[in-house]
């Protein structure tokens, strides 16, 4: 371990396929799951993440490094404004993928315990099936086939609430 | 976790319930909430085990219209009675938009219900059922929601008088009120100790006048839309104000606009509309003396004549002014407004001005002379900011404007020019 001060400190993480990220601790310490292993010093110099790739960790990283950077919100009024609009903007950009990615990067967040990002991502998802038929959303989230009503059931289950189907 | 090069594989179903909670709530509305039920097996009963339904969401325009049938209108009714029935949970949200299709004991029964699972937010559009052909027949507020303890917002889109606001008193954690559309008062009167933000909107476009008495010694927000306001129209113990929106739909007598400003001379943030006061601005005797704690005045204006004279005054006696913010209809120089008059508006602008801000901006000619104007004459301004509501041209126009401005010759060389999107 160097002993560095804390500001400077890196953490080594590494993807499923084998790619190895040094980040700064600061930016790991956005996921409670890191944060946890960190505190409890389990963490060793390299914290191999096997259920992420490596496209997926570094969308990851980009999220946390510039939500790490960003200032937080009792500084200056006018550096705030600006500093939110950023930050949403960079959201909004950041949640521009594929849906097969956004179910990744939503699996890793739920994984390394990251709520802002967790909650981006569900957004996302709702803002993407909102007002689309249960077809539509079926493919969207690309839900298995097996796993449908049966006419009987899915029947049943719109007379129950037949006020909310059209 | 599997590689999702299979592209079968049903991620979201295999994520865990609180995940797939929070994407049923992101949802919009109640009824989408619902429709998630026939998805899938894993989907079939999610939804109801957010019967936690912190808020519930029910538009009938939406839902009913236009198949609506007795049947459908039963089963959402028994929906609605369902989900505010499970009592182990607070309510945070109660959003209800129900046009006429269910009677007010009804929708009070509903409110009731709201309010013994604590609701916090109150949402109301209703259309009162005109059984009696009588227009204007008041509706009364039930008592259960005149004294809720857990209350912090009402929002009531009615098309009719209100009776028994002053009682909103009782609901003592109340501060926010809304109305909109609370049409047909002769004078509404809110008067409320601990009232923080209160909105009143009219968008009917019927032409009621109405008369405005408001007493909330905690109010720090005051907005008033819309309205064609008439005699009496006092602010009486408003100390806490700090934002104050006056956009009414009518113009101004210069009598009420000087006693109404000298109430609120105390602001920090005031918006107005100079078609509403043009007349206002050749009062000399009753105009406040000073805004001193106004930093922030956002203006709606087609810079004439009258508009840049009220401009001026309240600059000449704004000392701390720090950003104001320009909605430009149309630019119009009238033939009285001169060049000399502009330069001289521009001089007269506060010291502390850092921050001027162009909101819905277009380019165009007119208002990039105003944008150089500024830049020219302001040499304690440290930012403009050019917020654009349309997206399309945020994106097409904005950098080639932000080129266009930084090649204005600037009186203060650290002046930053920021493009902001805005919807």
């Amino acid at each position: 371990m160097s002993t560095s001060s804390s500001s400077s400190k890196k953490i080594v993480l590494k993807s499923a396929d084998n790619e190895t990220f040094e980040i700064d601790e600061i930016v790991a310490l956005e996921s409670q799951a890191i944060k946890n292993m960190i505190e409890d010093e389990c963490a060793d110099n390299v914290i191999p993440l096997g259920n992420i790739d490596s496209k997926t960790l570094s969308k990851i990283i980009e999220y946390c490094k510039k939500h790490a950077e960003s200032p937080k919100k009792d500084d200056n009024a006018d550096i705030d404004e600006k500093a939110v609009e950023d930050l949403k903007s960079f959201d909004a950009e950041f949640a521009k993928v594929d849906m097969p990615l956004i179910q990744d990067i939503l699996m890793a967040a739920n994984f390394l315990n990251i709520d802002n990002l967790i909650g981006l991502m569900c957004r996302t998802i709702a803002d993407r099936i909102k007002g689309k038929t249960p077809e539509e959303i079926r493919k969207i989230l690309n839900i298995n086939k097996n796993d449908l009503l049966s006419p009987e059931q899915e029947a049943k289950a719109r007379e129950e609430n037949s006020w909310a189907f059209d | 976790m599997a590689s999702n090069l299979e592209n079968d594989v049903d991620f979201i179903s295999n994520m865990p319930d609180l995940v797939l909670q929070l994407i049923l709530q992101s949802l919009p509305n109640t009824e989408e909430v619902v429709r998630t039920s026939i998805l899938s097996t894993r989907w079939r009963y999610l939804w109801t085990s957010i019967p936690l339904f912190p808020s519930l969401n029910i538009d009938c325009d939406r839902v009913l219209n236009p198949s609506m049938t007795h049947q459908r209108a039963k089963k959402l009714e028994d929906f609605v009675s369902w989900a505010l029935a499970n009592e182990t949970v607070d309510l945070d949200s109660f959003r209800l938009s129900c046009a006429a299709y269910f009677d007010m004991p009804m929708v009070w029964r509903w409110v009731n219900d709201a309010v013994t699972r604590k609701v916090k937010r109150l949402d109301l559009m209703v259309c009162t059922r005109d059984k009696d052909k009588r227009n204007m027949r008041a509706i009364v507020l039930p008592h259960c929601l005149v004294t809720s303890e857990s209350l912090e917002s009402l929002r009531l889109y009615i098309f009719t008088i209100v009776d028994a606001l002053t009682l909103l008193k009782m609901c003592t954690l109340l501060q926010e009120l809304c109305l909109i559309n609370c049409i047909g008062y002769s004078v509404l009167e809110i008067s409320h100790l601990k009232l923080k933000t209160l909105i009143i909107h009219d968008r009917s476009r019927q032409r009621f006048s109405i008369g405005l008495v408001v007493s909330c010694p905690e109010l720090v927000f005051f907005e008033c839309a819309g309205l064609r306001i008439r005699d009496p129209f006092i602010l009486k113990k408003v100390e806490s104000l700090k934002t104050a929106v006056i956009l009414p739909q009518c113009e101004f007598d210069r009598q009420y606009f000087c006693k109404i400003f000298a109430r609120i001379s105390h602001v920090e943030s005031l918006s107005l509309d100079c078609s509403s006061i043009r007349y206002a601005s050749d009062l000399e005797g009753n105009f406040p003396k000073s805004f001193p704690n106004l930093k922030t005045l956002e203006l709606t204006t087609t810079f004439e004549t009258y508009d840049m004279k009220l401009l001026i005054r309240i600059l000449t006696c704004s000392p701390n002014l720090e950003s104001i913010h320009l909605i430009i209809h149309k630019v119009c120089y009238g033939s009285e407004y001169r060049e000399s008059d502009r330069v001289e508006t521009m001089r007269i602008l506060s010291p502390c001005l850092k921050r001027v801000e162009f909101l819905a901006f277009e380019t165009d000619k007119s208002r990039l002379e105003i944008a150089q104007l500024l830049l020219e004459h302001r040499n304690a301004l440290e930012k403009m900011v050019f917020s654009w509501c349309n997206e399309v041209d945020y994106h097409e126009k904005s950098t080639g404007t932000l080129n266009e401005v930084s090649k204005f010759h600037k009186a203060s060389s650290s002046v930053k020019l920021v493009n902001l999107l805005k919807k």
